[in-house]
């Protein structure tokens, strides 16, 4: 977990307002700014995420995402603008959270977690928030969260539906327990809205804060889902698999 | 018994419900509401939850009441009771 680094007065005048949450408070802030996170991907959930942990105060982000912003990210990818058009979409995001908060130090990478990149991405982190939309992505970066003891956020979105979970490794199922196989009919581009991206977006970027900043009860063990059509909201308990082939050894 | 099935994301768009009832001989397992479900639906939805040799697709969660269960449990389902079969999807 990160080490808590001392507020200059701009910090104290800046985070205030959160500085107040009775069991959150300076100590609480210091932490998050001794804090790292890897988002992957700033899309639509990732967007989100980054922008609220930059707002929060978390000291470094390192963010991963390949590709140029296109028309299609616009419903929803809030840190990509139209004026970036056809530019690539982290250098967008970097300049977005630069512009929110010029203290944040920001690690951008032209690309997407893989198998390959995923052991250095995660190392450069405290904690991870899963925003991807591809299966072996994400089951790059749970390994990796899990062999290096980091808690990760998964979350998830389809049409007005989100699942979000908190996986801390050892203790809670991880993404592997929950889904053991690559997913035969999942297809990276499906049907979604932006207000979607963002509630989860806000759900995640909460749970990180409470996770770094080590107050208040997260969701682990337990799966957020929700839908927004009927405004159904369910926490519902979920179990380890103890012949995961992840986590089953921790 | 009948148990209400509640589907999510991508089967709740093959199915084209959000819920619906199913009546099932008292010693139904999950497996045979998933057989149910399939001969219901047919295709589109049997290929989400069912594997080529006819056994639950292991990415499909399936949760009694707001509680996960496993495919292979003998007595997860009673008269009554709610089965949510969660859809894998993703962010992006």
């Amino acid at each position: 977990m990160p080490q808590p680094l001392p507020l200059n007065d701009e910090e104290k005048a800046t985070y205030e307002w959160q500085i107040w949450v009775d069991d959150f408070r300076e100590a609480g802030q210091e932490k998050l700014k001794g804090a790292s996170v890897l988002v992957s991907r700033v899309g639509g959930l990732g967007s989100v995420v980054a922008y609220e942990l930059a707002a929060a105060g978390v000291g470094k982000l390192v963010l991963a995402h390949a590709g140029k912003v296109k028309h299609s990210d616009l419903n929803r990818q809030l840190l990509m603008t139209h004026d970036w058009l056809g530019k690539p979409r982290v250098e967008s995001a970097e300049r977005r959270l630069k512009e929110l908060n010029p203290r944040l130090e920001i690690v951008a990478v032209g690309e997407n977690v893989s198998e390959e990149n995923a052991e250095t991405l995660v190392s450069q982190a405290d904690l991870v928030v899963d925003c991807a939309p591809l299966f072996q992505e994400r089951f790059a970066m749970n390994r990796q969260a899990v062999l290096q003891n980091k808690p990760i956020i998964e979350c998830a979105m389809y049409d007005l539906e989100a699942q979000i979970t908190t996986v801390i490794p050892g203790e809670t199922p991880c993404l592997a327990c929950l889904f053991p196989d690559q997913p035969p009919e999942w297809r990276r581009e499906f049907p979604v809205f932006g207000a979607v991206s963002g509630t989860v977006g806000c759900m995640a970027a909460m749970e990180a804060i409470k996770v770094l900043g080590d107050f208040g009860e997260s969701l682990a063990g337990s799966l957020l889902t929700f839908d927004l059509r009927d405004m159904q909201f369910a926490k519902r308990r979920v179990l380890r698999n103890p012949e995961c082939r992840v986590c089953s050894g921790i | 018994m009948v148990v209400t099935v509640e589907y999510t994301a991508q089967l709740k768009r093959a199915s084209g419900a959000a819920r619906e009832d199913f009546e099932l001989d008292d010693s139904s397992s999950l497996v045979d509401l998933v057989n149910a479900i399939a001969d219901r639906h047919g295709d589109e939805l049997s290929r989400m939850l069912k594997t080529a040799d006819g056994s639950p697709q292991t990415t499909i969660i399936p949760f009694v009441g707001d509680d996960q269960v496993r495919w292979n449990a003998s007595d997860a389902l009673r008269d009554g009771v709610t089965v949510t079969l969660l859809s894998p999807i993703s962010g992006g």
